[in-house]
This record gives C-alpha cells, sequence and structure tokens, in this order.
C-alpha cells in the first residue's frame, strides 16, 4: 500500500515537472516571438526601428513664398526613404488638410508647399517623419 | 527481505535515471534559452551600430564638402569656375533656380562629380536663370551652394 502510494506520486511529480518544462518552454517561445519578430517585437523591434530612425536624413535647403503657398525646398540624403507626417511652422502644427503626408525617396528632392503663405519673417520649421524624426529649420522669407 | 531489497535498489536506480535526463532535458533548455538570447540581441544590435556608423561617417563627410563658385552669366546661360575645396568628393545632383519675380522654381537633374581639388574651367551649367533668381547647387549629401543673380548681375 505504502509502495503503491509512492508510486503513483512518482508518476504524478514526473508528468507535472514535464508539464511545466513543456509550459515554461511554451512561454519562453512566446516571448522569444514577441521579442524578436520584425518591428513588432520589443527588442528587435525597438532596435530596428532605431537603426531606421539613424538612416533616415531630411534637410531644408532653402525657403520661399509667393502668395498662394510657403514652399520648403527639402532634400533626403538618408539612406532610407522618409515620409514626412506632420509639419509644425512656428510652433503650430499645419492643419492635416493643408498638408498631406509625403514621402520623400532616398537621394530625392522635393518642394513642399503649404497653403496659404501668410508667413513672413523668420521661419521656424520642423518635418516629423513617420519613424518619429524631427528635423528642424530656421530661415528668413 | 533479500527480493524486497532488491526491489528498492531497482526503484532507486530507476529513480536516479529519470532524474539525470531531466536534469540534462533542463540543461539544455537553459544552454538553448542563453544561446537564442544572446544571438537576437547581438544582431540586433550590431545592425543598430552599423546604421550609427554610417550616418556619423555621412555627417563628417558632409560637413566637410565645401565648394567654390566663380558664376558669370553668359549668353543667358551660367557659366562657372568651380573648384572643390574640401576634402571629399562632391556630386552635384539637382540645381534648383527659384525665381525672385514669380517665387516659382524649376529643379534641373545634374550628376556633376568633383573630386577634392578638382577644378572646373568655365563650366556651363546649362541652366538659363531669370535676371532675379537664387540658383542653388545640390549636392548628394544634402548641402546646398548659394549662387545670387540680382538684375542680370550676379552674386555669389
Amino acid at each position: 500500500m505504502r509502495n503503491r502510494r509512492r508510486g503513483v506520486s512518482e508518476l504524478i511529480a514526473t508528468v507535472a515537472l514535464i508539464a511545466v518544462t513543456l509550459a515554461a518552454m511554451f512561454i519562453y517561445m512566446q516571448g522569444l516571438t514577441l521579442y524578436s519578430s520584425g518591428e513588432s517585437g520589443l527588442l528587435s523591434g525597438a532596435l530596428q526601428s532605431g537603426s531606421i530612425q539613424n538612416y533616415e536624413r531630411l534637410s531644408v535647403l532653402y525657403m520661399f513664398k509667393n502668395s498662394t503657398a510657403l514652399y520648403l525646398v527639402t532634400y533626403n540624403y538618408g539612406a532610407v526613404n522618409a515620409t514626412i507626417s506632420r509639419l509644425v511652422v512656428n510652433s503650430n502644427p499645419v492643419a492635416s488638410g493643408v498638408f498631406t503626408p509625403t514621402n520623400l525617396p532616398s537621394g530625392s528632392l522635393a518642394i513642399i508647399a503649404i497653403t496659404p503663405g501668410q508667413y513672413s519673417g523668420q521661419v521656424q520649421v520642423s518635418l516629423i517623419t513617420e519613424n518619429g524624426n524631427v528635423f528642424y529649420y530656421i530661415g528668413v522669407i | 527481505m533479500h527480493s524486497n531489497g532488491k526491489g528498492k535498489g531497482h526503484r532507486s536506480r530507476k529513480k536516479a535515471g529519470i532524474s539525470n535526463v531531466l536534469g540534462a532535458l533542463l540543461f539544455v533548455l537553459a544552454i538553448v534559452v542563453l544561446t537564442s538570447l544572446v544571438a537576437v540581441v547581438s544582431s540586433q544590435l550590431s545592425n543598430y551600430v552599423r546604421s550609427a556608423d554610417y550616418m556619423n561617417t555621412l555627417e563628417r563627410d558632409k560637413s566637410n564638402e565645401a565648394l567654390s563658385l566663380s558664376p558669370t552669366i553668359s549668353n543667358n546661360y551660367i557659366i562657372a569656375n568651380i573648384t572643390n575645396t574640401g576634402s571629399v568628393p562632391v556630386n552635384i545632383t539637382q540645381i534648383v533656380v527659384v525665381n525672385k519675380a514669380t517665387n516659382s522654381s524649376t529643379t534641373y537633374a545634374k550628376n556633376l562629380f568633383l573630386n577634392p581639388g578638382q577644378i572646373l574651367f568655365n563650366y556651363n551649367l546649362s541652366v538659363p536663370p531669370p535676371s532675379s533668381s537664387t540658383v542653388l547647387l545640390i549636392t548628394s549629401r544634402g548641402n546646398a551652394f548659394l549662387i545670387l543673380i540680382q538684375g542680370g548681375v550676379v552674386w555669389h
């Protein structure tokens, strides 16, 4: 009777240990996948998006205006394509109806128009990209 | 008694066998966990470091770009002596002409390559500038070199 109880206990303990090991392995694999899968991964996502942020470079080379718009001569000299998602001019965000997100391939130039062109004197422009970079430029028109 | 003793000994050996296998299994699992974590982290980290290094080099080269321009207007085209006075090769990829009278712009694609110290004499930019305009020579690294034209006279 004593021997039999001990046998069951050993069997249960072994099964429980295997179950715990498999459960731990499953949780670990889930965590590792979450950690390392693409840009959504916690770790690889942070490092990958950091790398893309590093590769992204925009410069505003010149600005001019006429009666209809303010124009920004913008050049992407980074190693990756950049999408300008928001613009801030003189600390005021440009409304989404006025400015639509602009994609700038690597090595390309774009002349971005902001309507209406009511700005004058010193103008501060911040280009905010989809990847979270901010490129700042001050010009006088 | 004798047979009981044998039985106990047999069970004891069996337990030790299972324990060894489970121990080895857990050890292998621990090794797999550590190895895979280290592999993932080091791979991603090396990509990140490479990107930072690449962009540092690009920014340094960008700040070392320098051009000396001596432009004139001849036959309604800009003719210039262009000297690369910087320490890195320069590639002029775009020319933007901003007409100050109308405040409109025209972009010309270009592929003009200058090594450090190289001089181009009387180079025709093939750009017909308006009498009042700003001409931007834009390099592949995102620098702009300006030529100002006011009343048909060139300033730079």
